[in-house]
């Protein structure tokens, strides 16, 4: 990671090499109606909910970009389709400038490129088939994807993996209960980088740990991306986490991207009033007694969301128009008020 | 600290289990005085929960309050009949949890809910109780709160609902409020708002808070002191501002540089190996021993007593002091 | 799972890993709590070992036509006046020595029964798995279908199909075939339960982060329900197989009660009975108590161990 250093170069990919990651108008509409039947007899009408409106981004090779919001913002409903584990209402995702699901994609390359993606999971503890043991899990990819096949040679594999995830070599005859949580999510890892994946997309990796074990984690991702150029999407709704991870990062509100901008930036200088008000509600250990404004109001039902910007009725500069047009990512920034330089 | 509401000394609470009893908790002492917030902080089973549990008398077999005692406003609570204590909880003890709903009776009116505790601590009339159950909600920052009386649970955001509950938590006028990891379930935006609450709740009321969180944040936004538990023990306690600037236990000082801040660039965290050890597999002497940078021989044999330094206690043979004490550049 | 080079993939190693944590779990532990349950393994155990080794143990063989003597017939137990030493509890009205016909019909009874249980159990757990893993159209059917069956009792169900099969067959063809016909009968009643659960579990499993793991990276479906999905639901499904055994005791003895069983020439639990209600009222009592008393015994003693297992491998009861 070069952060510290200049990190807005390494924010911005230079044009010369194209991103290994472009994530265009993505987006998926959710049918939460009642079953057909159920609503031929009430006559309630079909209910539709957009959980994520035109996401466009895109990610450098051996970046790390997060997508940092609240519950609703849609950031894991972004995570599963750009992996291809949800069907995308519309948009695209291509890597290394191929789709990774158009049809018209051979299969062949389709599978070679199923194999630079990778995810780790939320909850360790859901992410391992408890059945399984350690090596049968790591070595599933290896196995699936045919790199290795004489089973030496996998077991070899799976005992370096472990020793790169801080784990023993000899863990690989043990079953998941036996591990810790931090411990579990190092085996995730292991798994994740077992088929030796160019892109990982992580899914909220240490918010079921406790702090001092998220530490661990977090500097042996850091680490891995070093060692083995990783890019990273980041899923996460602790800013503080995100700051210390993210090259760049995109702020999601209730389904579309508010602010997207390199981290010490956003940081620095948050210029979108939601990311304001986010930074802001962090508690601080430094300053703590600070009185600070605390936000307001909550995240709307993501069922009916506010007309125009979806932040507006909790914007303490809305104006009129904020109300009846959506606003454009501008220098990525979505907001009018910003865009006409009157905050 | 003779003025303190709540105290509890030398606590031990043990689960039986077929292979003898596990030591969950194992002798934990403090002191909350009126108007004052205690922050207990610690990593999952460390026991924080567990000793909320105990001050409102729920510890449920086969887990039990081994020895020790519970003092609340000098009268001994850890040892009162089922019915006795029920009454003690709701009037002299509220409770907040992480998730309202455990909270609230989803097919109740939330007026009715409040007005029904509000009645069952003080003798008042129903149109009494009503106008105290309409001023709680104002309290507690619910806006049109007469009208807010006649919705159900489900009809509030989850900020909303958390108020609702710290409303019925405040209904007979507490001496101690117990609150675990309130804000937990939260997004960061509404837990500033329930913190701004809390804060200025404690103020206004005076009542002793004893705060269970996970999230060092939050103890520093609401707590005047805290406590750091590790393994079933306290291993620092003191004033917060004390504790989070220079703290005196390895485990704090490690903690406190594993939480990533918004303001400083580190390019790693600082990260204790291991983790918390189970509660069947704690090792002797200092807990904390196997994963201490600090450790020596006397910690792995001796288990080493609270001790002030300063203003603070900490329980370690070779404390973090003076000049060493800057672990956050 | 054949390309996994994994040594403990395979699904014996598996059963044998299950048997080496119960051994040193809660399991072993509750059992010994209790002495209901104790008393019924003994009973179960010993009843089952016996009804296995019957070629060797019994007396003599009530198959072998031949050795029958008339003159035997209806003899009371040995202790009885006019006992006869040979015939420990008795004979029947052909002469049978009535232990022996009690060893081969226990043996033949339990063999309906699991083979019975087996075949629900493969039925239910596929259809389950797919339905839940799946659902859609297929999901549908499958468990309206599984409801309609729920409307009939299991005895209804068994009836229908067996006299489905000798409608079919005809009573000529089916000669010898009456095992299979009892076997699918009563598998086809107990479905519906297996295929129920393992739905259930499966909706919850499919959703579980380790599956979309494994989607992820392209694994196909079928290997995504044996290899994972499948190990994980299968928790439910022992205690259901050890009630549902002693259902199955039950309803073939009942089946053959009721003559559409298998015939008097091959003893079961069920037949036995039936012979011997016809001698009830003359007084002859041993030839209906006797099988009564062991299948009674063996349908609770099983049920009981099924109840134990359940409440044993239920977490929230723990």
């Amino acid at each position: 990671m070069s952060e510290g250093e200049t990190p807005i170069a390494a924010a911005v990919p230079p044009a010369e090499v194209p991103p290994l990651v472009r994530v265009s108008d993505l987006r998926k509409v959710f049918d939460v109606s009642a079953s057909a039947l159920e609503r031929m007899m009430s006559g309630a009408p079909r209910r539709l909910v957009t959980a994520v409106d035109h996401v466009t981004f895109e990610i450098g090779r051996g970046e790390t970009f997060a997508l940092v919001g609240e519950s609703g913002s849609g950031k894991s409903t972004v995570a599963r389709m750009v992996v291809g584990l949800l069907e995308r209402s519309a948009g695209r995702v291509t890597i290394d400038g191929t789709a990774v699901d158009d049809p018209a994609t051979p299969r062949a390359e389709r599978q070679a490129l199923r194999r630079k993606i990778q995810m780790i999971f939320q909850d360790p503890y859901a992410s391992l088939n408890p059945r399984w043991t350690v090596g049968r899990i790591v070595a599933e990819p290896v196995v699936t994807f045919g790199v290795l096949t004489d089973s030496r040679a996998i077991e070899r594999r799976v005992g370096e993996l472990l020793a790169l995830v801080g784990l023993a070599p000899a863990d690989r005859v043990k079953y998941p209960h036996q591990f810790s949580g931090g411990q579990r999510q190092r085996i995730a890892i292991a798994r994740a980088l077992s088929a030796e994946p160019a892109f990982i997309v992580c899914d909220e990796p240490t918010s079921a740990l406790d702090v001092s074990v998220q530490a661990q984690i977090l500097n042996l991702m850091a680490d891995l991306q070093d060692r083995l150029g990783l890019t990273y999407l980041f899923i996460s709704h602790n800013l503080a986490v995100v700051r210390h991870m993210a090259d760049r990062i995109g702020v999601l509100y209730l389904g579309r991207l508010v602010e997207v901008r390199p981290a010490r930036a956003l940081f620095d200088d948050p210029r979108h009033p939601y990311t304001r008000m986010l930074i802001e509600a962090v508690p601080d250990l430094e300053a703590p007694s600070v009185v600070r404004d605390p936000a307001r109001g909550e995240i709307p039902n993501p069922i009916d969301p506010p007309t125009g910007c979806h932040f507006h009725p909790r914007c303490p500069h809305v104006v009129e128009r904020c109300r009846r047009e959506v606003p454009a990512l501008l220098d990525g920034v979505a907001c009018h008020r910003v865009a006409d330089g009157s905050i | 600290m003779t003025d303190s509401v709540l105290s509890v000394r030398d606590l031990v609470i043990e689960f039986a289990t077929r292979r003898g009893p596990l030591r969950a908790i194992d002798g934990i002492s403090f002191d909350i005085a009126k108007g004052e917030v205690l922050g207990v902080v610690g990593e999952s089973g460390a026991g924080k929960s567990l000793t909320g549990t105990a001050v409102i008398g729920l510890v449920e077999p086969p887990g039990r309050i081994a020895s020790g005692e519970i003092r609340l406003a000098g009268r001994r609570i850890d040892n009162l009949p089922r019915d006795e204590m029920r009454k003690v909880r709701g009037k002299q003890i509220g409770m907040i949890f992480q998730d309202p709903l455990t909270s609230l009776d989803p097919l109740m009116k939330i007026g009715d809910q409040l007005i029904e505790t509000i009645r069952t601590h003080a003798a008042m009339t129903w149109a009494q109780a009503r106008d105290r159950a309409v001023f709680l909600l104002e309290e507690v920052g619910i806006p049109a709160a007469a009208e807010r009386l006649m919705a159900h649970p489900h009809e509030f955001s989850g900020g909303m609902r958390q108020r609702v509950v710290i409303a019925l938590a405040l209904a007979a006028g507490p001496d101690v409020v117990v609150a675990d990891e309130p804000t937990t379930a939260l997004d960061v935006s509404v837990q500033a708002q329930i913190i701004a609450l809390l804060r200025r709740l404690t103020r206004d009321h005076g009542m002793a808070v004893m705060l269970i969180t996970h999230d060092m944040g939050v103890i520093a936004q609401i707590a005047d002191r805290v406590a750091v538990m590790y393994a079933g023990r306290i291993v620092e306690i003191g004033p917060v501002r004390e504790v989070i600037g220079r703290p005196h236990h390895p485990y704090t000082a490690g903690l406190m540089g594993s939480i990533p801040s918004l303001r400083s660039d580190h390019a790693r965290l600082r990260q204790i190996p291991g983790s918390m050890p189970r509660l069947d597999a704690i090792p002797q002497g200092c807990a904390f021993n196997p994963r201490c940078d600090r450790v020596l021989d006397r910690c792995r044999v001796e288990r080493p007593q609270l001790a002030s330094f300063d203003r603070t206690a900490a329980a370690c043979f070779d404390p973090i002091l003076g000049h060493d004490a800057e672990v956050r550049a | 799972m054949a390309e996994t080079p994994d040594p403990d993939a395979g699904f014996a190693a598996a059963i044998l890993r299950r048997f080496a944590a119960i051994a040193e779990s809660h399991l072993l532990y509750s059992f010994t709590r209790s002495w209901v349950v104790m008393i019924a393994a003994v009973f179960a155990v010993t009843i089952i070992a016996a009804a296995l080794a019957a070629q060797w143990i019994a007396p003599t063989n009530p198959l072998d036509l031949a050795s029958l003597d008339l003159m035997d017939s209806r003899l009371p137990p040995a202790w009885m006046e006019g006992g006869d030493p040979r015939f420990l509890i008795g004979t029947d009205d052909q002469g049978r020595d009535l232990l022996s016909a009690l060893l081969y019909g226990a043996q033949m009874s339990i063999g309906i029964s699991l083979a019975a249980v087996g075949v629900a159990i493969l039925l239910g757990v596929t259809l389950g798995l797919i339905s839940g893993y799946f659902g859609g159209l297929f999901d549908t059917l499958i468990m309206r279908a599984a409801d309609v069956q729920l409307t009939f009792p299991a005895i209804l169900t068994a009836l229908l199909v067996n006299g489905a099969a000798r409608a079919l067959l005809g009573d000529q063809r089916l000669q010898g075939g009456e095992f299979w016909v009892l076997v699918v009968s009563i598998g086809l009643a107990f479905w519906v339960q297996y295929a129920r659960t393992v739905r259930a579990s499966t909706l919850q499993e499919r959703h579980r982060d380790y599956v979309q793991a494994a989607r992820l990276i392209g694994v196909p479906s079928w290997k995504i329900l044996t290899g994972h999905v499948l190990p994980n639901v299968l928790g439910p499904v022992t205690v259901i197989a050890t009630i549902n055994l002693a259902l199955a005791i039950i309803t073939e003895a009942t089946l053959s009660f009721l003559g559409v069983g298998l015939p008097p020439s091959h003893p079961s639990l069920g037949t036995l009975v039936r012979v011997g209600n016809d001698f009830l009222m003359s007084g002859e009592w041993w030839i209906v108590f006797f099988p009564g008393v062991v299948l009674a015994g063996l349908a609770l003693a099983v049920n009981i161990l099924g109840d134990w297992l359940r409440e044993a491998l239920n977490p929230k009861l723990r």
